[in-house]
């Protein structure tokens, strides 16, 4: 049964998946040409300053901030929204597979897919920036991407979670908090500058139970 | 169960972000700016002078005696504060106690340095420029290369990407022949070209004990001061002065400042605490302000409801004191408010420039708000778990926004 819901996940996604993956190419090779491009026209040396004193490196893996999140939108929208339109979500409910696992594993595939994304970023960046950056600053690079790959998380979840909740009322408080919690991954404006992420690692983890409720909702026809 | 489970999920997040907005929110719409004076020293009555800007560009000049006086009366009071507008005006006496009052003289024996907790505790790239101290040039040239210093110390140069072992090793060995013991603590100085010379760096070792490494001719220059590792420095900071008469300054764990004299690196104690014992320099909430002038030394410490001004005499004896105060953020109405609506507040925003999850809790007060979201609960809204009630007597008015919106399915 397993087998059967990853491969219908897999079916909404897949056009998705192949242009994301290319948008994840892309902002890799945009992130070595403007590292590249400053390298050139500032000097090795005025660069780093740069990099160093101005956070520069921050604006030139700017892709590596969004496209997560940007992702994990996509994917909410495009697993959950054909399911959630004329009530087709019942017909996965008659299902012989309880309604909690269908939904845990719909989203668990899905955020594979995004999961892959960030390794691919995360490791990407890490050799993009250590061939032309010292130690120093590519630990800082690579903890700085921390938070905002834990942003993409987490709007990955509240997307599949705002959209498999049957009222618009819910969604809109849904969609509140939402934004509230996401914003909170995005205030650095320079590098490593949240003192522990711990607190914000148990947010991401615990925001997919939240989908249970949405999905017990819908089952029981509450508007 | 986990459908009920799920839904707490959904209302603690639901507490989490009201908790974090909310309170903020409420400060925003109904806190008054409060109109805080401005006090300083005047060396001409030797006695203290502040200024309260009443808004709608009313401002009021006085001294703590309680005359009052005109903005250009005020100005000739602190001739060392304003002496180019007094110049302008032909009004700045040529003496005063003896010292020469000429905007070159002032500008020549005036220095001043502040301390926050941002400059104390901050996000940085631990890499370095050691600028050479004796250039060949009219003013100090950007170096060629950085530096790291922890285990052991290495140049390393940015063409390349790679260490310049045979510079790294000069370093290395000069700092092992001062003593230095391996790994570093605190590195200071001041990465600037803007500045009248260099003096390099001011670095604690493993011990605590406090080097000054500089570059002259290319050569290291390391040379172990003597400050004692037991005033357990916080944070170092340099700053060259053509007065040259301290390197830099340092705060301590227990919230001391000192100065790093010219005086073959004998250390002399700022004034931070007082015989009352209030108003006390705490590093991490206050902000310190070190002015020095042709006459007196002047110490701010200022914080939340407070403004302590200290004035020394050239040779640091103390001179006179005074503090100014008003009402500080918890007790203004908006903030007390606050405090009784809300069990707690969510915020990242430190004094220092990090990001970090903190929870501000109000105490007894808080109470209050608990009582009042239980009634409400208990009255409007009946049949419920217990759990429920458990929640909002925890988290107050954001847990009964929370179960109040999600409501329980069964």
């Amino acid at each position: 049964m397993l087998k059967a819901i990853l491969y219908k996940e897999w079916i909404k996604l897949r056009w998705a998946v192949i242009v994301i993956a290319g948008l994840s190419l892309l902002t890799l090779a945009y992130s070595i040409g403007m590292i590249n491009y400053y390298i050139e026209f500032q000097g090795a040396l005025n660069n780093w300053l740069y990099v160093i004193g101005k956070s520069l490196l921050l604006r030139n893996i700017v892709f590596v901030k969004y496209l997560p999140l940007i992702t994990g939108l996509t994917f909410g929208l495009l697993q959950f929204v054909q399911e959630m339109s004329r009530n087709r979500m019942r017909l996965s409910y008659h299902l012989p597979i309880s309604e909690k696992k269908l939904l845990l594993s719909s989203v668990g595939i899905g955020y594979a897919f995004l999961l892959a994304e960030i390794v691919f970023l995360f490791f990407g960046l890490w050799l993009v920036v250590a061939v032309n950056y010292p130690a120093e600053i590519v630990q800082k690079a690579l903890l700085s991407m921390i938070p905002w790959f834990l942003g993409g998380s987490a709007v990955y979840f509240l997307t599949s979670f705002i959209i498999l909740e049957p009222s618009w009322i819910y969604r809109i408080i849904y969609g509140i908090v939402s934004a509230g919690l996401t914003s909170l991954y995005f205030q650095a404006s320079t590098y490593d500058q949240y003192r522990t992420l711990w607190t914000f690692v148990l947010i991401v983890l615990l925001i997919p139970l939240t989908i249970l409720f949405a999905g017990h909702r819908f089952r029981r026809g509450t508007k | 169960m986990l459908n009920k489970l799920s839904r707490y999920v959904i209302i603690l997040l639901i507490v989490f972000v009201a908790a974090l907005y909310l309170p903020d929110f409420f400060s925003m719409l109904f806190d008054k700016k409060v109109n805080t004076p401005r006090l300083d020293y005047s060396a001409v009555i030797d006695d203290f002078v502040y200024t309260i800007y009443g808004g709608m560009g009313q401002v009021e000049y006085r001294d703590i005696k309680g005359n009052s006086y005109n903005e250009r009366e005020y100005f000739a009071l602190l001739p060392f504060m304003y002496y180019a507008t007094l110049e302008k005006w032909q009004q700045l006496p040529p003496s005063l106690k003896g010292i020469e009052l000429s905007s070159r003289n002032i500008r020549e024996n005036t220095q001043v340095f502040r301390i926050q907790a941002k400059d104390i505790d901050f996000p940085y790239v631990p890499l370095y420029l050691m600028f050479e101290a004796e250039p060949d040039y009219a003013q100090l040239m950007i170096p060629e290369d950085l530096f790291r210093l922890g285990n052991k110390i290495e140049f390393i140069d940015p063409n390349s990407n790679s260490v310049i072992a045979e510079k790294s090793e000069r370093f290395q060995s000069a700092l092992l022949d001062a003593g230095f013991r391996f790994p570093a603590k605190i590195i200071a100085g001041n990465p600037t070209n803007r500045k009248p010379f260099d003096e390099g760096y001011f670095i604690s070792d493993a011990n605590g004990a406090v080097f000054h490494l500089k570059m002259i001719h290319d050569q290291p220059v390391c040379i172990k001061t003597g400050i004692d590792p037991k005033l357990n420095i916080r944070q170092i900071f340099v700053s060259e002065n053509l007065r040259r008469e301290f390197y830099g300054w340092f705060v301590t764990h227990d919230n001391k400042v000192f100065l790093i004299t010219y005086d073959d690196y004998k250390v002399r104690e700022l004034p931070t605490r007082t015989k009352e014992g209030i108003y006390d320099y705490i590093a991490d909430e206050m902000t310190y302000r070190f002015y020095t002038y042709p006459i007196n030394r002047h110490v701010y410490i200022s914080g939340d409801g407070f403004v302590k001004m200290i004035v020394t005499d050239n040779d640091f004896n103390p001179i006179a004191e005074h503090v100014e105060t008003w009402t500080p953020y918890d007790r203004r109405s908006a903030s007390v408010i606050k405090q009784f609506l809300f069990p707690f507040e969510l915020n990242t925003n430190t004094p220092t420039n990090f990001v970090k999850l903190q929870l501000d809790h109000f105490g007894w007060k808080g109470l209050a708000g608990i009582a009042a979201s239980l009634l409400a609960l208990v009255l409007f809204s009946r049949k419920r778990s217990w759990t429920d009630y458990v929640l909002v007597l925890l988290t107050g008015v954001f847990g009964l926004i929370g179960v109040l919106l999600i409501k329980d399915e069964e």
